[in-house]
């Protein structure tokens, strides 16, 4: 979208905040999921349309090896995660890229798989890339368990016994997925082939309901594995326990490029957001239900950032902001914030402004747009794009134009020195082993020469010296006939033209940028709980944690 | 069904092969998104992408071409890959096809320029009619596309007019595909090509991307 769509909230347009404040990667990297997230729309949507689910297949053995298939039916349509499980030796255990074997694969089958199907995706799914599947599948993923979680729960629960609730909390997941692909990958579906339903317009539904039921299967392995032990002692996993699982995530260097090759994408994701919040802060009063939920919203945050944990320093420290912050609002919820005032929530962002800082800042934010869904969640319909619609350059654009624009969003761009080691410090590249974005060491190992166009600030910056020496009557196509190394920026800056929100504020080729940052920006749009980095370029999180499964979906009160 | 020697690739598996064959062969980021779209454009519509690619990645004409009114300008046989650029940025202006046609000179496999061309079509809001060596080939109209002269489909080189004309009243080829076949050998030759925009993982690299193990899980 490049503007707000007609808002319930007439005056919401005065609230908006600045993209120049909101796409600082800095700020970007502290983002929290909202009710906006792509896993609360799937979760709202099947509830909404009283979609059902079954299990028509599980034939796994003691040894955990087998098949099983999941149904979730739908109105109109019916989507099957087939999953193969495997018995993997530890040694093979690996969530790299470069992995060859899973303890699980799966596929999200677009309809109910026949036998045919079922073997024609054994014969592919578990070999992960280096199989195929076709435009029946919408996804292709992989899991492993968790070395100290799984084995420990079928022992537990095979001896008749529950796992201890605080050794699941500190892992938080059963199994991780390590990939989960979709979009015309490796010969699934493509998203464009499924923006007609309304259940795959949004982004990433296909592979939302993948990991959705991905959880389901999860715990039902380890059920099945304690039965296939000792069938008279085991019990299933509680109830309230394994409500608290979710399916980890671990995920890399490339899933950051994602933010930058998609620009139209990102600006949606932050528009909406934006919008949503300047709607809640529209709002001439607060009523009681909605100050309720949403002191039900910051006590649950609350209990999450207790629990959550991550052993790399920078996150503890986070972390610790985090429950600080948390703890601030609380207190001032309860005796200073003047809720019969007018515009309440305004009052309380822009005291949030003043008090907080920014880890707690993006939390309150998260929190003040839970009680709001009928103000918001129509929001969710323009999420999505189709990104060809601006992918041609107006060569008849005169420079002045171009410039005038380039001036106004790329001016933090534009002031920087890319000679010295510090701002140039880094480059992007593709691993010629996988195929995988990877980030170097500009000044220490080799390839710059092959550098991915991610140094959108030194392009920018180049591209205005460029500028300087154009007529501003002069038209962009005789710009590009004589500099076409411009081409690809010419193109971002006319698109930002009317979507403030395209692209990220920072310079990614900064020696001290954290790509953590963009891949918590985009894992808290998927709806991702419980970041935990691993090192400054990968991440482990949550999915799922503490939402409903499909035995539940459809008495959850507020999704 | 396909051949064993083809493979059947989505569209964005095509457009990611064609973008880092298009780099590694040497083509600026921007004209290698240019070959990517131009690559899904032509295969959505069945037309032989992979050979338009490879003709223009691997033996490619000059990249130089000065547009002027009504008769572009270059010292050789231009890429239609180039000439196709130049021909959508140029299209509202009066270099452009607009009035009364532009003849573009000698283009080396002109099958690529032709999602330009259907650019320029939209833009300008009409469609275009492109000839080859004066004998009608294509007309475009936006998206849309009708082939006048089936037996000039291969042609690698060739002096190359667009003008606009009237729009088609029956019903023009469009785009439907969500995948399409390629040959597997093409396929190496632009696997290739891709190659030559990686770089080898190095042991710094490899490992801040999470090579530790797997420690606490």
């Amino acid at each position: 979208m490049t503007r707000a769509p007609l808002s319930p909230a007439r005056t919401a347009a005065l609230f908006h905040r600045d993209p120049a404040q909101v796409m600082q990667l800095a700020r970007l990297g502290l983002a929290h999921p909202t009710r906006l997230s792509f896993l609360r729309i799937l979760l709202r949507r099947m509830q909404r349309e009283n979609w059902r689910f079954d299990q028509p297949v599980f034939d796994i053995d003691g040894n955990g090896v087998g098949r099983a298939v999941y149904r979730a039916i739908g109105p109109e349509r019916t989507y099957s995660l087939v999953a193969f499980a495997h018995d993997l030796p530890a040694d093979m255990r690996s969530d790299r890229v470069i992995a060859t074997a899973w303890d699980a694969t799966f596929a999200l089958y677009d309809g109910t798989p026949d036998a045919a199907d079922l073997d024609r995706l054994a014969a592919n799914v578990p070999l992960q890339e280096a199989g195929r599947v076709t435009q029946k599948e919408l996804t292709l993923s992989r899991a492993n368990r968790s070395v100290r979680l799984f084995e420990h729960v079928i022992q537990c629960l095979s001896k008749g016994r529950q796992p201890d609730a605080d050794d699941l909390a500190a892992t938080g997941y059963l199994m991780r997925t390590t990939a989960v692909y979709g979009s015309g990958k490796f010969g699934a579906a493509t998203h464009h082939s499924l923006s007609d339903r309304p259940e795959t317009a949004a982004p990433f539904q296909a592979e939302m309901l993948t990991v959705w039921m991905v959880r389901t299967f999860t715990v039902d392995l380890v059920n099945h594995l304690a039965r296939m032990r000792d069938a008279t002692a085991a019990v299933p996993l509680d109830r309230n326990l394994r409500r608290n699982l979710g399916v980890g995530n671990s995920t890399g260097l490339g899933m950051a490029p994602f933010l930058v090759r998609h620009p139209i994408l990102l600006n949606n994701w932050m528009m909406a957001r934006e919008e949503a919040l300047a709607r809640v802060r529209a709002q001439q009063t607060a009523a009681p239900d909605k100050i309720k939920r949403f002191i039900q919203a910051l006590k649950a945050a609350q209990e999450n950032a207790a629990v959550w944990t991550s052993a790399h320093p920078l996150q503890q420290e986070r972390l610790t902001a985090l429950r600080a912050g948390l703890d601030r609002i609380a207190a001032y919820v309860g005796v200073g914030w003047d809720q019969r005032a007018d515009y309440p929530w305004d009052t309380l962002w822009h005291w949030g402004q003043a008090h907080l800082d920014t880890e707690a800042q993006e939390a309150l934010l998260s929190l003040m747009l839970e009680p709001h869904g009928g103000l918001i969640d129509e929001l969710e319909a323009y999420l999505s794009a189709d990104e060809t619609t601006a992918f041609a350059i107006d060569g008849g654009q005169p420079i002045g134009a171009l410039k005038a624009v380039l001036a106004k969003n790329y001016d933090w761009a534009l002031e920087v020195d890319y000679d010295g080691s510090k701002a140039a410090g880094r480059f992007w590249y593709v691993s010629e082993d996988k195929l995988e974005p990877r980030l170097g060491e500009r000044f220490e190992e080799p390839g710059s020469d092959r550098e991915l166009p991610l140094d959108i600030a030194r392009q920018a910056a180049a591209l205005f010296e460029t500028l300087k020496g154009f007529p501003d009557t002069d038209p962009v196509a005789r710009l590009l006939l004589a500099h076409p190394q411009h081409r690809s920026m010419v193109r971002r800056v006319q698109l930002t033209a009317t979507r403030p929100f395209a692209e990220i504020r920072d310079n990614l080729i900064d020696a001290d940028m954290l790509p953590i940052d963009m891949l918590r920006c985009k894992l808290a749009c998927f709806g991702a709980s419980r970041f935990d980095p691993r090192s400054d370029r990968w991440v482990r999180i949550s999915l799922f944690q503490n939402a409903p499964y499909p035995t539940d979906l459809h008495t959850e009160p507020d999704l | 069904m396909i051949g064993a020697d083809q493979a059947r690739l989505t569209m964005p598996e095509i457009s990611a092969l064609c973008l880092r064959a298009a780099r590694g062969a040497g083509l600026s980021w921007g004209m290698a998104e240019e070959c990517a779209h131009a690559a899904t454009w032509l295969a959505a519509r069945d037309f032989d992408w992979a050979d338009a690619v490879l003709y223009q990645l691997e033996a490619s004409g000059g990249r130089q071409v000065t547009p002027r009114v009504a008769r572009w300008e270059a010292d050789a046989p231009v890429c239609a890959l180039h000439v196709g650029v130049a021909l959508s940025d140029f299209a509202t202006l009066p270099e452009g096809p607009q009035l009364d046609g532009v003849w573009l000179g000698m283009v080396t496999g002109p099958l690529i320029m032709v999602p330009f061309a259907a650019r320029a079509s939209a833009l300008l809001g009409t469609a275009l009619e492109i000839t080859l060596d004066g004998s009608p080939w294509l007309r475009v109209s936006g998206d849309n596309t009708r082939i006048l002269g089936t037996k000039l489909m291969r042609t690698k080189m060739a002096e190359v007019s667009v003008s606009p004309t009237r729009l088609d009243a029956t019903r023009p080829l469009q785009a439907t595909a969500q995948s399409a076949v390629i040959l597997r050998e093409q396929l190496l030759r632009l696997d290739g090509l891709a190659l030559k925009m990686t770089v080898p993982s190095s042991a710094q690299s490899a490992k801040g991307a999470g090579a530790q193990g797997l420690g606490e899980d």
